[in-house]
């Protein structure tokens, strides 16, 4: 039990409602936390705002709670003051990918050595269940009564485009390959994505017949396929299916510290 | 009890195929517990059961009713959120 | 040594003799230079700068730093100093030491980039939402830029607070002869850190009285603290146990509260025997302070009451150094915010000269206002 070290367990238990997959998916971290022998005061883990930004209260690690959408701005300044630490970042989907839009695509435009987990719920669950950018199209949420027009981010596109060099997805019915996939962006140099799909059955699934955790992850799971399985069908067999596993992975791209320390013995250099 | 729950207890019964006698030990913290029946769901051979449970603030939560049927697998553990489940082999204890 | 360098050169170098050694900013004008002699300085001495996407990144990130134990800062102007407001609020509420530096250009929005102005008194004292502590500083003369921005790093170290350090765009772009201190000239501050292997967390009562700011420990230090946004409790957990909330905050603004007569700073010219004082900050007391001279050599009494600590703002001195009798003209390049406070220090009604067009204010129009009748 040794990941429990990881975890203030003075702390427990925690704040999340019974079946929320937030509390899966920190199991998840902190087994691979654990695989990985890291120790908790080399960890800087730091979260935004939101249920998911809720979890640095449970991280034995060096921790912040930070503001809504920011908290890879506060990692990078984190990681670029002490290079040689790990640096987590727990987001949800509104944090990270709507106010946190900007510092998601710069971050993973720099490749800076931040390993980002973006807990997507499809929704502003804290707040009452607003629409997020994740939002089923035609769902109801707070904000839209008679349903959503919006389409959604494909995050793991977005973060390709963006040029984070390790991004991948997961769901959170699947925690053994939840735990694997992020044990795997945690050894990664560069920045790291993995999104982990989610439920809110409180203030999202509620308005939409899914009003209980068992009847939204059976819903999940009619949603996620496999990427090999996934390439055996055809884009109409797949429809709006979620799409699960590692999509890019490029280990060549220089990460930001190493080119900064170059930067540092030029400067050294010149008179 | 609701409807979910009641027909995700039949649904369970339906996994129990044969017991494997791993001598499994499933203790659930009633501190951390949220009754939120994961695990239940979760387990593939149907070792756990939401029952009544006067004492809990939902009046049923999880319990171990047919410990026989336990592998050891460890799904409950892992999808548990609130890191309420242990299971363990009776000699020992493994994790 | 002497160099001959715009203030906001100045401003860098003196960040580096103050040891600080992570820039994080955003271009805008007229603070770019600072911006731009930090990206030069900081590998020399093996710090790090980094251009962030966005004025409130670099806030988070400069806070971000701070956490891990580096002396961090950041500069911008109006609009983004507007935009920082909500980290600085952070920054008070989690009790980091932080430097901002706001060179002050024609307002409000984009307001007027290339000309100086004094707009963002009250923005510095309350441009955060809440009730928080904050130190704000407004040097006026080269030599006097360099060492107050060494003394922005130690009370930020010291205090565990924002300091914002204000100047304008005349003060940061006009090249002058820096006479530069030398390192035995001035201290250096540094945070207290707790001592290590303590079997605790609850770090922001510990051996904190009344006035003291928190032992926080840094990241990495070997303890697995807590940084929150939200309001907390002595360990940093959140709360909202009204009793916590009191407690800490009390103690938060008691930090400054309590030691403002070690914070405050203030020149006085001549001011004692004067029958009319001008209270003026940053370049508009440069200009008062050749008014004065000029009007003495005219046979007036005039005097220069100039605030060097804005905030938290010198009521007590004001009291101490300016009598009924006395006529007070506050001189700024606002509509008259540092006179709002100078009101209610004084408990009566002055005169305000006022200028919001970009353009200085002259010391003869200083004069001609010391000679006009009340």
């Amino acid at each position: 039990m040794s990941y429990m070290d990881y975890v203030r367990q003075f702390k427990l238990p925690h704040s999340w409602c019974p079946g929320c997959g937030i509390g899966a998916i920190m199991q998840a971290i902190v087994r691979a936390f654990d695989a990985l022998g890291w120790k908790p005061e080399d960890i800087a883990f730091i979260t935004g705002i939101g249920c998911s930004g809720r979890m640095s209260t449970y991280i034995n690690a060096n921790t912040m709670h930070t503001t809504h959408g920011r908290p890879l701005a506060f990692a990078t300044g984190v990681k670029l003051a002490r290079p040689d630490k790990h640096v987590v970042v727990v987001s949800g989907d509104g944090d990270a990918l709507a106010i946190g839009g900007n510092h998601f695509i710069h971050a993973a435009r720099r490749n800076i050595d931040i390993k980002l987990i973006i807990i997507n719920n499809s929704v502003y669950g804290m707040t009452g269940g607003q629409v997020s950018p994740t939002t089923p199209q035609l769902f109801r949420t707070q904000t839209t009564p008679y349903g959503n027009i919006e389409p959604n981010f494909d995050v793991v596109k977005l973060a390709i485009g963006a040029g984070a060099t390790f991004v991948a997805r997961e769901s959170v019915t699947r925690p053994r390959n939840l735990e694997k996939l992020i044990e795997k962006s945690f050894q990664h140099k560069g920045f790291s994505v993995v999104e982990a799909i989610s439920n809110c059955h409180i203030n999202l699934g509620r308005r939409n017949k899914l009003k209980d955790q068992i009847t939204m992850l059976r819903w999940i799971n009619d949603r996620i396929i496999p990427k090999n399985v996934a390439a055996k069908k055809s884009p109409e067999e797949l429809g709006d299916k979620i799409v699960l596993g590692l999509f890019h992975e490029d280990n060549e791209r220089k990460e930001y510290n190493e080119l900064y320390e170059e930067i540092i013995l030029k400067a050294r250099g010149e008179k | 009890m609701s409807n979910v729950i009641e027909e995700l207890n039949l649904e369970i019964r339906t996994r129990r195929k044969k017991p494997y006698n791993k001598g499994a030990k499933i203790i659930i913290n009633p501190e951390l517990c949220k009754s939120c029946a994961l695990c239940v769901f979760v387990c593939p051979t149907g070792v756990l059961e939401m029952v009544e449970n006067k004492r809990n603030i939902y009046n049923y939560s999880a319990e171990a009713v047919a410990p026989e049927y336990c592998t050891l697998c460890q799904f409950c553990v892992y999808q548990c959120p609130d890191f309420a489940i242990v299971v363990e082999k009776e000699e020992g204890g493994e994790k | 040594m002497r160099k001959v360098m715009p203030g906001n050169e100045t401003i860098a170098h003196a960040a580096i003799a103050a040891g600080c050694r992570f820039y994080a900013g955003y271009p805008i004008t007229p603070s770019s230079e600072l911006a731009a002699a930090m990206s030069y300085l900081l590998p020399r001495v093996g710090g790090k700068f980094i251009q962030m996407e966005d004025e409130i990144a670099s806030m988070a990130a400069a806070i971000g730093a701070s956490i891990t134990g580096e002396k961090a800062m950041t500069a911008t102007s109006g609009p983004g100093f507007s935009l920082k407001q909500e980290h600085i609020g952070l920054a008070c509420m989690m009790e980091v030491p932080v430097v901002i530096v706001n060179v002050m250009r024609g307002g409000p929005s984009t307001g007027l980039p290339t000309h100086p102005a004094q707009g963002d008194v009250m923005q510095a004292r309350w441009g955060t939402h809440g009730d928080h502590p904050i130190i704000a500083i407004a040097p006026a003369f080269p030599r006097e830029i360099y060492l107050e921005t060494i003394r922005a790093f130690n009370l930020a170290e010291q205090y565990r607070n924002p300091v914002i350090l204000l100047i304008d765009e005349i003060l940061g772009h006009t090249y002058e002869v820096v006479d530069i201190p030398e390192p035995g000239e001035y201290d250096i501050i540094n945070r207290k850190l707790p001592p290590k292997g303590l079997d605790r967390l609850d770090f922001y009562t510990y051996e904190r009285k009344e006035g003291d700011p928190p032992l926080l420990p840094n990241f990495f230090m070997g303890y697995k603290f807590h940084f929150e946004s939200l309001a907390h409790d002595e360990m940093g957990f959140p709360t909202t146990d009204p009793e916590k909330v009191d407690r800490i905050t009390a103690l938060r603004e008691a930090k400054i509260e309590k030691n403002k007569e070690k914070i405050w700073k203030n020149h006085l010219l001549m001011v004692e025997d004067a029958d009319v004082v001008v209270i003026a900050f940053g370049s508009v007391a440069r200009s008062a302070m050749v008014a004065v001279e000029m009007a003495r050599k005219e046979g007036i009494k005039a005097g220069l009451f100039r605030p060097i600590t804005l905030w938290p703002f010198p009521d007590d001195p004001l009291r101490k150094a300016i009598s009924e009798k006395q006529r007070v003209i506050v001189a700024e390049m606002n509509l008259g915010q540092v006179k709002l406070e100078v009101e209610r220090a004084l408990r009566r009604e002055v005169e305000g000269l006022n200028k919001v067009n970009g353009i200085p204010i002259s010391p003869v129009e200083i004069l001609e206002r010391l000679k006009e009748e009340k």
